[in-house]
């Protein structure tokens, strides 16, 4: 997740499309499931619940991921799919290093944020909020 | 509505020179492949809605969002493998009408086909396919509404056999949906069903996970245990359809979809010939592995 390059412009007909964000697609679906051990050993029924909950937001993320078609917003950065892939990848591999499921949740939940932004297409937007992402996995 | 109706004479002056029996069971043959992929588009849509709403239960979800998920996978079909099952149906039933001589009736089933292609392009014109997949079930649509017309049987099916490279390509993409295939429309890595009940078995063994965890077994024991009992027989049926060994559903369902390819390659050689022994060997094999895919569907693997 750095930016060690000159991000291009985008031109209208630019897309994020689902074949692109295979990678994403299959993170969110393994970070869903690496909240399974939590499932088995959590005693609370509200814990559980809001595990499955967030679960159930990173397969309707990669559900929604699969048929994806994400016009860019033309003139703003452009963004690509392998700029998203790394965020992804980035936020999975610290949040599995978390033990705890509240302090995975707090992280999951910015990822859905920043994936709330993503399809909107605008790339400015797209870039501060992976800022706005990478400080918030990075922040312990 | 529109109706062929091939007359007396006509059929008369053609009777003694085509064959129509093997036209009759290619239509036939091509038309039980197209039921099966349509039994399993909505054998899909059942499990991932009976899914959805056990996820939505057990996780005191509230919101519909579970659903709305089952919505996203169903308009993927309807997007392009959806419409293509649609053309082969009207194919198979035109095939099917020529051969027995009877009216042909290309009502509103067809016309939807041509709607549906149109939607197949985004809000910018974009197309989700290539134009080599659309042109390919466009020309075939055409070509059915142009055979609604036509009152020579012969004429008439040798211009379905010249649709046989569209038709092939219309094969090629109902293909790639269940399986990875080079001949996937642009970019796709991997096959939509694959990531659909990757993603949704996924959510079944979550599911079970959480219905034997210490929280809802002690909350509501006898609740849970029901839940969980349930959920069993749809796990198999979701089993069956995960991956791409030689056992499941959609591996199957691609290799009908690759005899009737094959079938039609040799269609489009002896249809019209007095005994076309070639495609009637072809059309055995059709037939066994039709019949494995729709038993792959019905669940009846084991």
């Amino acid at each position: 997740m750095t930016e060690s390059t000159a991000l291009e412009v985008a031109n209208d007909g630019d897309v994020l499309s689902g074949a692109g964000l295979q990678e994403s697609i299959d993170r969110l679906k393994t970070m869903a499931d690496e909240l399974n051990p939590f499932l088995a050993t959590e005693t609370s029924v509200d814990a559980a619940q809001a595990i499955g909950q967030a679960q159930q937001q990173l397969r309707s993320l990669a559900t929604s991921l699969v048929v994806a078609q994400i016009d860019l917003l033309a003139g703003e950065v452009k963004v690509t799919a392998e700029h998203i892939n790394a965020a992804v990848e980035y936020t999975d591999d610290v949040i599995s290093q978390i033990a705890g499921w509240k302090k995975r949740m707090d992280k999951i939940g910015e990822l859905l944020d920043f994936f709330a932004v993503v399809l909107t297409g605008k790339g400015a937007d797209i870039l501060q909020a992976a800022r706005k992402l990478k400080a918030a996995v990075d922040a312990g | 509505m529109r109706t062929l109706m091939a007359g007396a004479l006509a059929a008369s002056l053609v009777g003694g020179c085509a064959n129509f029996g093997a036209v009759s069971e290619f239509a036939r043959e091509t038309n039980k492949l197209t039921d099966t992929v349509r039994t399993e588009f909505t054998q899909m849509d059942r499990l991932c809605v009976q899914q959805a709403e056990l996820v939505i239960v057990v996780n005191n979800i509230q919101d519909d969002g579970p659903l709305k998920d089952c919505e996203q996978y169903k308009s993927a079909e309807g997007r392009l493998a959806g419409v293509t099952v649609d053309v082969l149906d009207n194919y198979a039933r035109a095939l099917a009408a020529l051969a027995d001589d009877k009216s042909f009736d290309l009502s509103s089933n067809l016309k939807d086909v041509a709607g549906k292609l149109q939607g197949l392009k985004n809000k910018d014109g974009k197309t989700l396919v290539n134009a080599k997949e659309v042109g390919a079930l466009s020309a075939v649509v055409d070509v059915l509404f142009g055979i609604a017309t036509a009152t020579r049987r012969d004429a008439a099916v040798k211009r379905l056999i010249e649709e046989t490279p569209n038709l092939a390509i219309s094969g090629d993409v109902l293909r790639s949906f269940f399986v990875e295939s080079p001949e996937a429309p642009p970019g796709r890595t991997r096959a939509p069903y694959g990531n659909f009940v990757a993603i949704a078995n996924s959510s079944v063994t979550s599911t079970e996970i959480s219905l034997r965890g210490p929280a809802l077994r002690q909350a509501e024991p006898i609740r849970t245990a029901e839940l969980y009992r349930e959920l069993q027989g749809r796990k198999a049926l979701f089993r069956q359809r995960v991956g791409n060994s030689p056992d499941s559903v959609p591996v199957k369902v691609a290799a009908a979809i690759d005899s009737w390819q094959q079938a039609l390659e040799k269609f489009s050689e002896e249809a019209l010939k007095p005994d076309p022994k070639d495609l009637r060997e072809r059309l055995k094999d059709l037939r066994e592995k039709a019949i494995t895919a729709r038993k792959a569907v019905a669940g009846e693997n084991n």
